[in-house]
């Protein structure tokens, strides 16, 4: 390590800054909830789990939270993902494989447009 | 110079003490930190340490005495194998601290500030450790023991008993 | 390098004796056996060891994030469920929640009494960041304060912003601090030193160990910022021996910030050199008083020097020098971002910002709390601390350690600050809170404080050093009901004395937990003197033991653990106490089970 001129402690400022934000609870707008009931488990819930927290990383998406839950209640769906974004209405989306989780991230999440097509009906 | 160290030998400075010396000799405000390094190494301030430090760094024995004397931290005796501190910090004190501290003396039998006749503990009552939030608080060896009771005390005893005879 | 998850362990000294490590090492051995589950699991999950989060009494606490779950008094045996079932199957652990009346806690702290009415601004990083992790504390706009002084602010355009925003000394004297960096800004250019004092010595204050432990940059900024405002260019801290934690994070941090150019020569390009060391204390209370502080890294006794000349005119070896507390220091950075109207926003108009407390002993929720100056004592003792334990009462509580007064309830909707604490015959002090009830004695505490600044005083001066002893030969007569009423004028008089003509803090204030408690609890004097008489059984000498026939089983534990032979009785018979030969050291109190043995 040397020593930091002003624009390399800047930088690094910047850098870590989205290290600890994407870290931190209080600063988040929306939550994506992946279920890992047992049936979501075997049928690829981590993996959906997966993508999306390495994309909201890869795209520095310090506001939006990734986590995990227990089954949500609807086994014929699994694996379920529920997204709450500030200012719209909950929804619970079935059958996510990583391919419709991207586009939950970023139709949904980034655009605000809800992929009704893929909601749990009852 | 050797390294050992035996209650019957005169005790003689190590390399390590020379070496920490040897670096803080030409700083400023030196002396406290140096004293801290010896208390580290014997345990306490010997006699011929001081007059080591003493030649070393040009300051007076009776300066240097009259530090070690001033400060609660620097013993002038050896301590136990096994050194037990209880801390008569307000919050400690208020949840029971003291009774711990008479628990200590009556099961080994000796006072405050000295050491059992076999050299395996001494009690010592120390200043505020800063673990209100879990006291009464001992510290045996270092380790913190949070929220004791004198029904304890005896086991806490056995417990650094046998750790020594493993 | 991103994690999915990041499970944080409290590490304060407190939480550390309460098995933290264990738990972070056990952390770690369950995922990697997760591996066979989750591949790559142990990569995914970052384990910090964080500072103190405060909330002491239902320690060790494991937060896990981003989704905020607050696990409370959790144990190295529950790590296997907290990976398999949390960080594995997103499966959280009711049982390990906060549980209140309320209902439990999901997330984080929203639910949790003890945290509704903090605003940690001072601790803002505890409990987040790794200390030992100095990118954690730049990401959080660490050393952005330093950089904008250093590039766009002059030193009087510094001090200036630190005397707008009102920050008052946080060690307990409340003087204000751009005023004494003003002091010694204005002495002539030459060798000046920056002094933190992180000998916290107050009995049940541990504030500033949190900070030192769980936020070292913070402090290490806030110096180098005084620094450049004063004129100085070299800095040390002053940490008490008995914080080897501290200590640790403190050589750490220093080390980080030196890899970087962030202490040394020329820092950041500027041309601004600043470089601190640590200096240990060795157990000496006294060493927390500023000048007494001087003499000891000097290498001499620690006696506080006559005052004029102050330390911003001749300090350290005769050079100017500012001593400012380790919570003032952390203070600064915050400051010099956010602005002094910001600060000054904060508060009561007499005393601006906020101030941490250690809130300790007869209260439900004992722990580390931060409150905007002006929050009551009841809303601290009761909202934050839940009340008194055990249904018992409120008999006072006691603020500025052993330099304040006892504060009875009647006051309980003070608003906290400098001033109204001094009108109530106590002090704000470093930040020790510590809650009496009924089974606490006011002489007794008294006789605890003195006996305290009487083992510490440094013998310099008359006043305190006699005056004090001789305070304490009375207080000791009160407790064992050898005292006359003519005894407490007397020690109204020395407190007086003390109070006027002590050389230094110490000695000024070691007679207020003897002035204040006579101020509200002269009953209690009154009772101990003429009736011999201590109502909460404290004092030994004025509480007899006896046996209730009724309830005594005849189980001879209480004789045959009495060290005077006083009780006498056969087997299965009731017993009686002997009262000539009694001793009262209260063992066969303690040691019935039956509930047998009464004080009165």
């Amino acid at each position: 390590m040397s020593k930091l001129t002003l624009e390399e402690l800047r930088r690094m400022r910047d850098e870590h800054r989205v290290t600890v934000e994407l870290r931190d609870s209080d600063n988040k707008t929306a939550q994506i909830v992946v279920g890992m009931g047992t049936t979501g488990l075997a049928k690829g819930a981590k993996k959906v789990f997966n993508v999306l927290c390495d994309l909201v990383a890869e795209k520095q998406l310090v506001e939006v939270m990734v986590r995990q839950s227990g089954a949500m209640g609807h086994p014929d769906f699994e694996p379920t993902v529920e997204v709450v974004v500030e200012g719209m209405e909950p929804a619970l989306y079935g059958h996510v494989d990583e391919a419709l989780a991207t586009q939950i991230l970023e139709k949904h999440v980034l655009g605000r447009t809800v992929l009704t097509d893929h909601l749990v009906k009852n | 110079m050797s390294d050992s160290q035996n209650a019957n030998d005169i005790v003689q400075m190590t390399p390590v003490l020379q070496a920490f010396i040897d670096e803080w000799k030409d700083k400023q405000g030196n002396l406290i930190m140096i004293l801290h390094q010896v208390q580290e190494i014997y345990g306490y301030i010997p006699r011929e340490i001081a007059i080591e430090i003493s030649k070393q760094l040009h300051v007076s024995l009776a300066k240097i005495y009259g530090v070690v004397t001033f400060y609660n931290f620097f013993k002038l005796q050896k301590a136990g194998r096994n050194k037990i501190q209880v801390c008569m910090g307000t919050a400690c004190y208020l949840r029971g601290g003291e009774d711990i501290l008479l628990e200590f003396e009556k099961q080994l039998g000796v006072g405050v500030n000295a050491t059992t006749g076999d050299g395996a503990f001494s009690i010592e009552a120390v200043r505020c450790l800063g673990c209100c939030g879990l006291a009464p608080v001992v510290v045996i060896n270092g380790n913190v023991h949070g929220r004791a009771t004198t029904k304890q005390v005896a086991g806490l005893i056995a417990q650094y008993r046998k750790a020594e005879s493993v | 390098m991103a994690f999915k998850q990041y499970v944080l362990i409290c590490g304060g000294t407190a939480c550390n004796s309460g098995r933290a490590d264990e738990i972070a090492e056990e952390l770690k051995k369950e995922l990697v056996e997760a591996e066979l589950q989750v591949p790559g699991i142990s990569k995914d999950i970052q384990l910090i060891r964080t500072g103190c989060l405060g909330f002491c009494e239902k320690g060790p606490i494991v937060k896990v994030l981003p989704e905020n779950t607050f696990y409370v008094e959790v144990k190295p045996e529950d790590a296997k469920e907290i990976v398999n079932e949390h960080l594995v199957k997103g499966r959280v652990i009711d049982r390990l929640l906060y549980n209140h009346e309320q209902g439990k806690s999901l997330t984080g702290t929203v639910g949790i009494p003890f945290y509704q009415k903090q605003v940690r601004v001072v601790l803002r990083n505890c409990g987040f960041i790794d200390p030992e992790q100095i990118s954690d504390y730049i990401g959080r706009d660490g050393y952005a304060a330093i950089e904008k002084v250093l590039t766009s602010m002059k030193p009087e355009d510094v001090v200036d912003v630190i005397t707008k925003s009102g920050l008052r000394g946080r060690g307990g004297a409340g003087f204000p601090t751009g005023l004494k960096w003003k002091f010694a800004a204005s002495q002539p250019k030459g060798k000046k030193y920056m002094v933190c004092n992180a000998d916290e010595g107050d009995p049940g204050a541990y504030m500033n160990r949190s900070t030192l432990e769980g936020d070292p940059h913070a402090v290490l900024e806030g110096m180098m910022i005084a620094g450049y405002a004063i004129g100085a260019d070299q800095g040390y801290i002053y940490v008490r021996a008995e914080y080897p934690l501290a200590i640790q994070r403190l050589q750490v941090a220093i080390r980080q910030a030196r890899e970087l150019g962030l202490l040394g020569k020329d820092i950041l390009g500027t041309g601004f050199d600043f470089d601190i060391e640590l200096r240990l204390g060795a157990g000496a209370f006294v060493c927390g008083e500023e000048t007494a502080l001087l003499q000891s890294i000097e290498g001499e006794r620690g006696m506080p020097r006559p005052r004029p000349p102050f330390p911003a005119v001749k300090g350290l070896w005769q050079c100017p020098t500012v001593i400012n507390n380790v919570e003032t220091l952390a203070n600064i950075a915050n400051i010099i971002r956010n602005g002094w109207e910001w600060f000054a926003g904060i508060g009561t108009a007499d005393t601006h910002g906020t101030k941490v407390f250690a809130l300790t002993g007869k209260v439900c929720n004992s722990g580390l709390v931060e409150v905007p100056m002006g929050t009551t004592l009841r809303e601290i003792i009761y909202d934050i601390g839940g009340g008194i334990p055990d249904g018992h009462e409120l008999k006072a509580v006691q603020t500025g350690g052993p330099s304040g007064g006892m504060i009875p309830p009647d006051y309980l909707d003070t608003p906290i600050d400098y001033g109204s604490l001094a009108k109530l015959g106590s002090i704000m002090g470093s930040g020790g809170m510590i809650v009496m009830d009924d089974t606490d004695c006011i002489i007794d505490i008294a006789k605890f404080y003195l006996g305290f600044t009487v083992d510490e005083s440094c013998g310099k001066c008359m006043p305190c050093r006699i005056g004090g002893r001789k305070l304490l030969t009375y207080l000791n007569n009160i407790s064992e009901g050898k005292a006359k009423m003519g005894d407490l004028d007397s020690m109204k008089k020395i407190c007086d004395a003390m109070n006027r003509a002590s050389l230094c803090g110490l000695g000024q204030t070691a007679s207020n937990p003897v002035a204040s408690s006579m101020r509200y609890f002269m009953d209690e004097y009154v009772e101990h003197v003429k009736e011999k008489k201590c109502r909460a059984h404290k004092c030994r000498k004025l509480t007899s033991f006896s046996i209730i026939a009724d309830k005594c089983k005849g189980c001879t534990l209480c004789a045959k653990n009495c060290p005077a032979g006083a009780i006498i009785g056969t087997v299965r018979q009731p017993h009686s106490i002997d009262q000539d030969k009694c001793v009262k050291c209260g063992v066969c109190f303690t040691n019935c089970r039956f509930g047998a043995i009464v004080r009165s």
